[in-house]
C-alpha cells in the first residue's frame, strides 16, 4: 500500500499538478462540476422516486438522467484521482477522506443495488423509497466530507 | 405545532452540528488567526511548495510547528521554493499565530533564511520592517 501511495506521488502527472498554477486549479474545477451534474442528477431521480413531480414518469426521469449520473460520477472520480494523487500520502491518512471513500463507496452501492434490482418500476414500493432517501442523503455527505477534506490532517 | 417543533429541533441539531464543525475549520484564510504579529524561530524539517498549499514544518524546542505559507502562485512569485533553504536550517518566520494557544500553528507574511527575505503575503509585509 506504502508503495502504491509513494509511486503515485512520483508519477510525472502528480509532479506537473503538484507545481502547476493553473492545471491544478483546472482538474478542482473539472472534479467540482461533475460532482454538480452528478448530485443534482442523483437527488432529483430520487425526488421523483419519493413523489415530487408525479407529471413526469418516473421512468422517463431515470431514462434521461441516469446517463448523465453515471458521466458525471466517471468525470469526478477521474479528476478526483488526480487530485488524490498530488498528495497521495496525506489523504490515505486523513480520517475525513477515507470517510469519503467510503460514504462514496455507499452510495454508489445503493445506486447499483437500486439499479440492478429495477426498484423503480415499482415507484410506490417503500424500498424504492427508503433507497431513494438514503441515496439523497449518502450524496449530501459525500459531497459535506469532501468538502471538510481541507480543514483536517 | 407538532411539525413546527420538529422542524425547529433538527434546525437545532443543524446548528449544532456546524458549530461543532468550527474548530476544524482553521485552515484558510486569516479567519483562524490572531491580529498580533508573531514570530518564530526554528529548525526547518519539512518542505512544500506546491498545489493545494504551501507548508513548512518547523522544530521549535522540540514543538513541530506548522506554517502555512501563501496561495503557490504567491509563495513562487515571492521567489520562495524549496530551493530557497535546506532541510535543517534555521529559518524565522514573521506571521500570525492560531487563534488556539495549545495549537502550534501559524500562518506566514513572511520567511527569513540567513539574511534573505521573502515576503509571500507583500500587502501584509509591509506593515513589518523593512528588511
Amino acid at each position: 500500500m506504502a508503495d502504491l501511495i509513494g509511486g503515485l506521488e512520483a508519477w510525472s502527472v502528480a509532479e506537473f499538478l503538484r507545481r502547476s498554477v493553473w492545471a491544478y486549479p483546472l482538474v478542482n474545477w473539472l472534479h467540482i462540476i461533475a460532482i454538480g451534474f452528478l448530485i443534482t442528477s442523483a437527488i432529483l431521480m430520487d425526488l421523483r422516486i419519493l413523489g415530487l413531480g408525479r407529471g413526469i414518469d418516473a421512468s422517463v426521469v431515470v431514462r434521461h438522467l441516469r446517463p448523465v449520473a453515471a458521466i458525471a460520477l466517471v468525470v469526478a472520480i477521474a479528476a478526483g484521482f488526480l487530485l488524490f494523487a498530488v498528495k497521495a500520502g496525506d489523504y490515505a491518512r486523513n480520517p475525513v477522506f477515507l470517510t469519503k471513500m467510503g460514504l462514496l463507496a455507499l452510495a454508489i452501492l445503493n445506486a447499483a443495488l437500486f439499479t440492478s434490482f429495477r426498484a423503480h418500476r415499482d415507484r410506490h414500493s417503500a424500498g424504492a423509497r427508503a433507497m431513494a432517501a438514503f441515496s439523497i442523503l449518502l450524496w449530501l455527505s459525500v459531497a459535506l466530507a469532501g468538502r471538510l477534506i481541507a480543514y483536517v490532517e | 405545532m407538532q411539525q413546527a417543533r420538529r422542524k425547529l429541533l433538527s434546525l437545532l441539531a443543524a446548528t449544532a452540528l456546524a458549530a461543532a464543525c468550527v474548530p476544524a475549520l482553521a485552515h484558510h484564510g486569516w479567519s483562524w488567526t490572531g491580529e498580533e504579529f508573531f514570530e518564530l524561530t526554528g529548525t526547518l524539517t519539512d518542505i512544500y511548495v506546491g498545489n493545494p498549499h504551501a507548508t513548512l514544518e518547523l522544530d521549535v524546542d522540540g514543538v513541530v510547528w506548522r506554517v502555512e505559507l501563501a496561495p503557490l502562485n504567491q509563495t513562487l512569485n515571492a521567489g520562495f521554493d524549496e530551493t530557497a533553504v535546506a532541510l535543517g536550517a534555521e529559518v524565522t518566520v514573521i506571521g500570525h499565530r492560531s487563534l488556539d494557544p495549545n495549537e502550534p500553528r501559524m500562518k506566514a507574511v513572511r520567511v527569513i533564511v540567513g539574511d534573505k527575505t521573502y515576503d509571500v503575503y507583500p500587502d501584509r509585509a509591509v506593515e513589518l520592517p523593512s528588511p
